[in-house]
This record gives C-alpha cells, sequence and structure tokens, in this order.
C-alpha cells in the first residue's frame, strides 16, 4: 500500500473535520439571542450537560432526541426546517448539536477551554465518520454505491449537514432549563470567536477551499 | 395528530421518570398513547447508531490517554480496518481515502451553499 498516499489523505480528511467543526461552532452563534422559551424543559438534560462527554445521560437524551425526530418522520409531523436522508443522517446530526450545547455549557462554566472544545468537536465528529463507514459496509449500502463508483460511496458517508443541523441545535437550547441556558450561552458566544479565529487560520494555510468560508461567513 | 414538539415532551417526561429506561421501549408505549405509526425497526436503529458514536467515541478518547495515538492515526486505522474486513483490495482501500477526504472538503462548500 502506498504509505505517502494514505498519510496525505488522513490529513487532508482532519483538516477538513476540524475546518467543519470550526464552521459549525460559528454557525451556533445564530441562536444565541433569538432562542425562544418552549416552556418544555428536561432536568436530565441539565444533569447530561455537567457531566462528562458520552455519559450515560448523555446518550438517553439524544436517544429521545433522535426517536422523537424518527417517530414525526413516520407520520409526517416533522418540521419543515429538519429534513434527513436516513437514520445514519439523524443520529449524526442528534450527536453533533447535542455535542456543541453541552461543551458550550462546560466552556461558559468554567469547566473545558476552547481548545478543548475544539477537540471534542474534532473527535466527535471522527467517531462519527468511524461508524459511518461501518454503517455503510454493514448495511450493503457500501456495494451498491461502490458499483457505482467509491465517490459515490463517499458522498453517502459524509459530515453532518448543516442545514439539517441548525434547527437541532436550536431544539437542544429549548429545552434547557433557563438558569443553565445563559452559560450556554456565554460559552457559545467564546467558543464561536475562538472557531472565527481558527477559520481565520485556515486562510493563513492557503487551502483551497477556505478562502470561499471566509469570504461567504465574513463578507 | 401529535406535533414533533408533544412527541418529544412526551418522551421527556417518561424519561425523566426513569431516566435508565429502554429508549426504544419508551417510544412504542409513547407512540401507542398518542395512537401514532411506530417502526420499531426504524427506531432500534436510530438508536443502535447513537450507542455506536458513542462507543466509538469513548474508544477513541481511551486510546488517546492510554497509547497517546492522534485522532489522525486512529481515523485512519479504523477506517482502513473496516476496508479491509469487507475484502477491499490495499489500492482500492488507499482510493478509497483519498476519495474520502475530497469529498469531505466538498462538503463543506455543500453546507454553506445550503446556508446562503
Amino acid at each position: 500500500m502506498d504509505a505517502e498516499r494514505i498519510i496525505r489523505a488522513s490529513g487532508q480528511l482532519m483538516g477538513a473535520i476540524a475546518d467543519n467543526s470550526a464552521l459549525q461552532s460559528v454557525l451556533v452563534g445564530d441562536y444565541v439571542d433569538d432562542a425562544p422559551h418552549s416552556g418544555s424543559v428536561s432536568k436530565l438534560l441539565g444533569e447530561a450537560l455537567k457531566e462528562k462527554l458520552g455519559s450515560s445521560n448523555e446518550t438517553q437524551i439524544k436517544k429521545v432526541l433522535a426517536s422523537a425526530i424518527s417517530i414525526a418522520e413516520q407520520n409526517g409531523v416533522l418540521p419543515a426546517d429538519m429534513s434527513f436522508d436516513n437514520s445514519l443522517d439523524i443520529a449524526k446530526a442528534v450527536d453533533s448539536a447535542v455535542t456543541q450545547v453541552k461543551t458550550a455549557y462546560q466552556n461558559g462554566a468554567g469547566l473545558m477551554s476552547a481548545t478543548d472544545v475544539a477537540e471534542v468537536l474534532i473527535d466527535k465528529t471522527a467517531a462519527q465518520l468511524a461508524v459511518s463507514v461501518n454503517q455503510a459496509f454493514e448495511t450493503g449500502m457500501a456495494n451498491e454505491m461502490i458499483a457505482n463508483g467509491i465517490i459515490a460511496l463517499c458522498a453517502g458517508i459524509g459530515i453532518p449537514q448543516a442545514a439539517a443541523y441548525k434547527p437541532l441545535i436550536k431544539q437542544t437550547i429549548q429545552i434547557i432549563e433557563p438558569t443553565l441556558r445563559s452559560v450556554v450561552q456565554k460559552g457559545i458566544v467564546h467558543c464561536r470567536e475562538f472557531a472565527k479565529t481558527a477559520l481565520r487560520q485556515c486562510v493563513a494555510t492557503a487551502k483551497t477551499y477556505a478562502s470561499k468560508v471566509m469570504t461567504k461567513i465574513f463578507a | 395528530m401529535a406535533t414533533f414538539e408533544e412527541i418529544l415532551t412526551s418522551l421527556l417526561k417518561e424519561l425523566e421518570k426513569n431516566p435508565q429506561a429502554d429508549v426504544n421501549n419508551l417510544v412504542k408505549q409513547i407512540a401507542a398513547t398518542l395512537r401514532l405509526k411506530c417502526d420499531a425497526g426504524k427506531v432500534e436503529e436510530v438508536n443502535g447508531i447513537i450507542d455506536g458514536i458513542d462507543s466509538k467515541y469513548l474508544e477513541l478518547v481511551g486510546q488517546k490517554e492510554e497509547t497517546g495515538i492522534s485522532t489522525q492515526s486512529w481515523l485512519r486505522k479504523s477506517i482502513l480496518k473496516t476496508a479491509a474486513e469487507h475484502n477491499m483490495s490495499e489500492e482500492e482501500q488507499t482510493t478509497f481515502l483519498e476519495s474520502l477526504a475530497e469529498n469531505f472538503e466538498q462538503n463543506i462548500d455543500d453546507n454553506l451553499e445550503k446556508l446562503n
């Protein structure tokens, strides 16, 4: 196997994952000021925010969110701004949304630095990708896609689409207890500024797509 | 017909009563109460993927602490191992990883296009 090609490709992959994580942190900031209070809050989510990443309470909350989306979709009552291609898409979006909110809380509460938050988001995306690749092969989706070309397979296991992920961030923020929400929002603002800096550094590395990111976000 | 908000609220309320409950069973129960269609297989599938992501994340963090492996190395090994287990040739594995990297870069552009 061509080790040099593998290392170059995995480096590209990590660069794209890191940039996407930074981009998503910037996008979360859209909801700092306009997240309305629905009145329906989860104390369990409040507890999960304070725990280590990957705690059992966090997993349970994510399953409830993902299940609610699945059932709503099956019954044709999923909000128009939420759209998913399949179960993998739902799971990745829910995982990303809850992780963003949880890390924002931990940053706002002084439990985690912005650098640590960035590392968690990148590691989470890496875990999602590992599962996506496995899922594609396990379900036989990979065989079908390979027949149509490896490019098609890769397109099917990409990182979460921001358009579907944004409404989920809003939904997750809505079910946090009001006393904790201000801490989350403080963390969101801080992490967003950190992510902007990270994106600016991407431009310095002269990656081909980074200039497009900067132009569209900060124009 | 119950709305998405009502489905979510009902599920959250049940979970608050028993935080360690099997979510798949809670969903069946709530769907029956709200008279909603429920394909248990689909719900189990999405929850299985959530478990898979959390399990992989904890595996990654654990290996970083124990062996000092980088995220990049862990991911590369994980993807290539899966591809090899499914009988991809070594040449195909290399092409697969390269293609994946290119597609991820494209994915960022796609995300931005959808937002604008």
